[in-house]
Formats: structure tokens, sequence, C-alpha cells
């Protein structure tokens, strides 16, 4: 156990249904374990609380995003249509405001869209080319609970000796890199 | 044990039938990827493919002899491809709604025909992108007049006053946006297919596609977030398109298009053919896959509700008109409106009001609704009088304007009847191909709201 337990990141135990997950999960952070971590094969209702993750910041891209499309198609239209070449449209306006909304709203939405969704793949560390270290099941039907040897206040024994008391399906250690 | 915030959660009903467990779901899903097409998918391919191939030819025609081809003239400028154009945007809005609208509303239900209808919805405004760009005569010089760029003209730029480049950007947005919250929707899916792969190349496709997603409770977390924000955006988005798209018509001053209602009654036509699209491809769909425990009868009942209340929403807005041109005292508009009923084109308006405002009637019986030869049936009958709405729109509309003197008869000519088919050969072309490289069914989304998938074990 010693020698694995110095060359391993990590114990996982598998488990069959979200349920015991989020149990596992709740004993684990009771526990005082650290950087807890659920692999599982759906978004499972709350897991967020239980891991005690904060709000995702996710939300300000879209915002700043979102700010820049609208800016973006603001200062380009006004100044395309009232400073750069000036034409005279059916006697509109230069800044003819109500004709641009639909242009302000679409870039808005194109940028507030992008930069959410590339936000969204920077923050998972997407796209990545590294071997996943996990059983390839936790895609299909079995949910994993990770905790890292590192950082921990206790050593790797005692975390496999508390992942053991879960009564997953079977606990294993990680020696690749997560 | 205590629960989060959420509140009180009735029973609810299981939306997948048949007892499934969490590996019957990914089998189910991911079967119909893992074997060889059977023979009716072959044939089906190479029936859409020739129909593709057709289309093709007459855009090839159009473009090596000209738009006069076509059987547009100077009353009659537009024609059948605006036509397919404002018809295959309007399909498209279904998926949208159904991904963003009842995701934002959390109606569960959707999860089974999301994935599908996203799909559709892509491959719509592909089609619908065809027309705008082959109707320029030279389309691959178009981005050159449709968007704004520095240029040695002056330089020149695009007139933003104009619904026609609205439209660009509207339909651009449209296609961007879906098309990412389609490709983040279908990646941990496609993990799940990498995971199962036994085939090293198709593991290393499938683990580019899915960008090495992992599914752990970070990620997730994000993911959530950027995908309700991704709903929260398409759900107006999907609404100003169609909004746009009918300010081609509405911003004129055109009798029969200059009209307030136009915004309204487009987004609703459109989402009116668009479920109806849903209902034709999901019947198909679902048998042929044996997707049944998954696109449930529920699921079409539920549909086939939309496609009666839009559809009756869709004739008052017909009857609205009729109204506001009576009521508006203008002798053009009343002309325009009396002319397209009883004019000419008689025989198109009364298709259109068949086929949109009679027929989904029946589905104010349940047995009707819960039928699906009955609903295929319908679903295509709604598809035919929508496409003759957007031909009663334009045709007639133009065909006798202010000056009797320039009146006109407008007909799609046989290479406007080849590119019209041909968007449907490459839509179902397109449809194929989907149905063997990705799962047609939210397989994530399904598992989430499985009655064995609720974590909060009161």
């Amino acid at each position: 156990m010693a020698t694995n337990a110095s060359t391993a990141h990590g114990a996982v135990a598998y488990f069959k249904s979200a349920a015991e997950v989020v149990v596992g999960v709740k004993a684990a952070r009771a526990k005082g374990f650290v950087e807890v971590e659920t692999y599982t094969p759906f978004p499972i209702h709350g897991m967020d609380e239980h891991l005690g993750l904060k709000p995702s910041i996710v939300p300000w891209a879209t915002f700043l995003g979102g700010l820049t499309g609208f800016m973006t198609a603001l200062g380009l239209q006004v100044w395309t249509s009232a400073i750069d070449w000036p034409i005279n449209v059916g006697g509109k306006p230069y800044v003819s405001f109500p004709a641009f909304i639909p242009i302000l709203f679409e870039l808005t939405v194109l940028l507030g869209g992008l930069s959410t969704a590339g936000f969204m793949f920077f923050l998972n560390g997407m796209p990545s080319l590294k071997a996943n270290p996990f059983d390839p099941k936790i895609t299909d039907d079995r949910f994993a609970l990770y905790i890292p040897f590192r950082g921990q206040k206790v050593g790797a024994p005692e975390v496999s000796a508390f992942l053991n008391t879960l009564h997953a399906e079977k606990v294993t250690q990680v020696t690749e890199p997560v | 044990m205590a629960t989060t915030t959420e509140g009180i959660q009735l029973e609810r009903v299981d939306l997948v039938g048949g007892h499934k467990t969490y590996a019957d779901v990914t089998n189910d899903i991911c079967r119909p990827l893992e074997s060889f097409p059977t023979k009716t998918w072959y044939i089906a391919f190479l029936v859409a493919v020739s129909i593709l191939g057709l289309g093709l030819t007459a855009w090839g025609a159009s473009i090596w002899w000209g738009l006069g081809l076509w059987g547009i003239h100077n009353t009659n400028a537009w024609g059948a491809d605006i036509i397919n154009f404002v018809f295959w945007i309007g399909i498209g809005h279904a998926g949208t709604l159904i991904s963003a609208v009842l995701y934002l509303f959390r109606q569960n239900w959707r999860t089974g025909i999301n994935r599908a209808a996203e799909a559709m919805t892509i491959f719509a405004v592909i089609c619908a992108l065809m027309y705008p760009l082959g109707h320029t005569g030279r389309p691959w010089l178009a981005f050159y007049w449709l968007l704004p760029y520095p240029n040695n003209m002056g330089s020149l730029w695009v007139n933003f006053r104009s619904p026609l480049l609205w439209d660009v950007f509207a339909v651009s947005t449209y296609f961007t946006i879906s098309a990412v919250f389609w490709y983040i929707g279908l990646i941990p899916d496609l993990a799940t297919v990498r995971d199962r792969a036994v085939n090293p190349i198709r593991r290393k496709v499938y683990g580019l596609l899915s960008m090495g997603w992992k599914g752990g409770g970070r990620q997730w977390h994000h993911y959530e977030k950027a995908y309700g924000l991704l709903a929260g955006l398409s759900a107006p988005l999907v609404l100003s398109v169609h909004t746009i798209v009918s300010f081609d018509f509405a911003v004129s001053i055109l009798p029969g298009w200059h009209t307030t209602i136009f915004p309204p009654y487009f987004v609703i036509g459109a989402i009116f053919s668009g479920f109806a699209m849903v209902v034709t491809l999901m019947v198909i769909a679902r048998e042929y896959f044996d997707l049944k425990a998954y696109i449930t009868i529920n699921h079409l009942e539920a549909m086939n509700k939309i496609t009666m209340c839009t559809g009756m929403l869709v004739g008052l807005a017909y009857a609205t008109e009729f109204f506001v041109a009576w009521y508006s005292g203008n002798q053009y508009e009343q002309y325009a409106f009396l002319n397209r009923a009883f004019g000419p084109y008689w025989w198109a308006y009364w298709t259109m009001i068949t086929c949109n405002s009679i027929i989904p009637q029946i589905f104010w019986f349940r047995r009707f609704r819960r039928n699906v030869p009955m609903m295929f049936i319908v679903s295509v009958f709604v598809n035919i009088g929508m496409w003759f709405e957007r031909f009663v729109i334009i045709a007639t509309s133009l065909h006798r304007d202010f000056l009797p003197s320039s009146w006109d008869y407008y007909l799609p000519s046989v290479t406007d009847w080849c590119i019209t088919l041909g968007s449907f050969g490459l839509f179902f072309t397109l449809f194929l191909l989907f149905c063997r490289f990705l799962p047609v069914v939210a397989i994530a989304e399904v598992k989430s709201v499985m009655k064995t998938g609720d974590s909060h074990g009161h």
C-alpha cells in the first residue's frame, strides 16, 4: 500500500447510483477532505452545493462578450453610416437609431454566446488530449468519487480506507494525473 | 433527508418508457451508430442524395446561364427562392424553441426530442442560406456585398438601414449560436460514444470531437451554467430572427406586406411549421431506430397540441389581416387582400387555409393526437400549407402592384422546382448522416430526467 500510495495521485470509488455518490461526497466533505471531485454520466442536481463549489463565473463572459458585441455594433453602424461616409437613405437621419437595433441585438447575442461557450471550454480545460484515468463507464452508468492524496490532512492509506467504508462497487488508486 | 431549495416536487410521470436502466439508454441510443447501416438507410440515403443532385444541377445551371432560368420577372422580382428561404428558416425555429424555450420552462419531456430537433434547425438554416446567396447570382462574391469590410471604394459601406442587411446578421448569428448550442449539448454524448468505441480510429475521432470531456462535477457545474445561458440567449434570438425575416416584407411599402402584424405572425407560423416538421421526422426516426421508449406517444401528443394551438394562432393572423385591411379604409390594402383570396391565386390561398387552419383541427380529438399515421399525414399537410403561406404572401402581393400595366402572373419555373426539391434532398441527406454518426437522443439529458436519476434520496 505504501509503495502504491507514493506513486498514486488519488483514490476513486465507483458507485452504481447518483444517490450513493451524493452520500459519499457529503461524508467526504464532513470528514474534512478537500478537492473532492465526482465524475458522473449526467449532471446531478445540487452537486455543486455538495461539492462546495462557488457559483460559476461563466456569466461574466456572457456579459462582457455581449457588451463587446453591443459596443461593436453601435460603433460600426454609427461610424460607417454617419461619420466615414454619410449617405442619405430615404431622408432618414444619419444616426437612425431604430434601424440600428436589429444588428445591435444580433451582435450582442453572437459575441455573448460565443464568449460563453469559449469561456466554459477554457474553465473546463477543453479541448484536452490527456488520457482519462477513470473507468470509461463513467460516461455510461457509473458514478465516481475521486479524492486526491495531495493536500489532505491525512495520508493516502486513510483516504483509501475512508472510500472503502462507503460500500462502493469498487475502490481503486489512480496512478495517472487527473 | 433535507432537500435543496427547489421546493416540493410532486411525483413525476416517468418520461422514459419500458423500465430502462442507464446502461440500456446508452446501448439503445448508441446502437445505430455502432452497426452497419441497414438496407433501408442506404435506400433512403440514395434517394435523398439523388434529389440533392437534381437540386445541385439546377443550381449549377442557374449560376452558369443566370437567373433567367427562374420564374421571376420584373413584376415578381422575388419568387421561389425567397419562399424557400422563409420556409426553411421557419422550419428551423421549432428546433430552437424545443431546445431553448422548453429548457427554460423546465419542460423535461423535451430531452427525448431536442437533439434531433436542434439538428433539424441547423440543417434547415443551411438549406435556407443557399437561397439568398444563390439569388445574388454570383454566390462566390456574395460576402463582398453582404458584409461590412474596409475596401478601396471609399470605404463604401453596406446600408445598415436595410432589412436585407439585418437578415444577414440575424441568420448568420442564428446559425452560429444554434450550432454552438447543439455542439455543447453533444459533447457529453460524444464522450459516451468515445468511451464505448472498440476501434481505435473511432475512439480517436470521437475523442477529438468530445474535446476530452470527463464528466467531472466541476465540468458539469460550468457546463450547465453555460448551457442555461445559451438557452437564454437563443430564446430571444429565435424570436428576433423571424421578426427580422418578416421585416424584409413589413418595412417595404407594398400593400399585403406593409403590416405591423408580420413579426408575431411570422414567428408563430415558423413554430407551427417547425413543429410539424419535427413530428414528420420523429415519427420516422422512432420507428426506424426503435426509439419508442424515448420518443413516446406522449411526446408526440404534446407536439400535436402545440401544432394545433399555433395553427389556430396562424389562422387568427390571417383573419386579422383581413379585418385590418377592411378597417383601414385603404382601397389598395383592401384590394391586396381580396385579390389574395379571390383573385388569380385563389387556389394557393385556399390550399393554405385548408392545410393550416382546417386540417390541424382534427387534433381536438385525443384519439387522433395519439394516432401516429394520422399525425404524420397532418404534419405533411401543415408543411405544404406553410410553404403555400409564403407563396401567397410573396407572389400575390407582388403580382398586382399600383400600376395595372405592370400586372403579371408568377409561377415557379422547372429550375425553381428542381432547386426547391433539391433543398429537401439536402435536408434529408444531412439528417440521414446525422442519424448515422451522432446520437439522435440526448443521452446525458435523458438519464438526468429518469426516475432513477433522482438524487435527492427522499
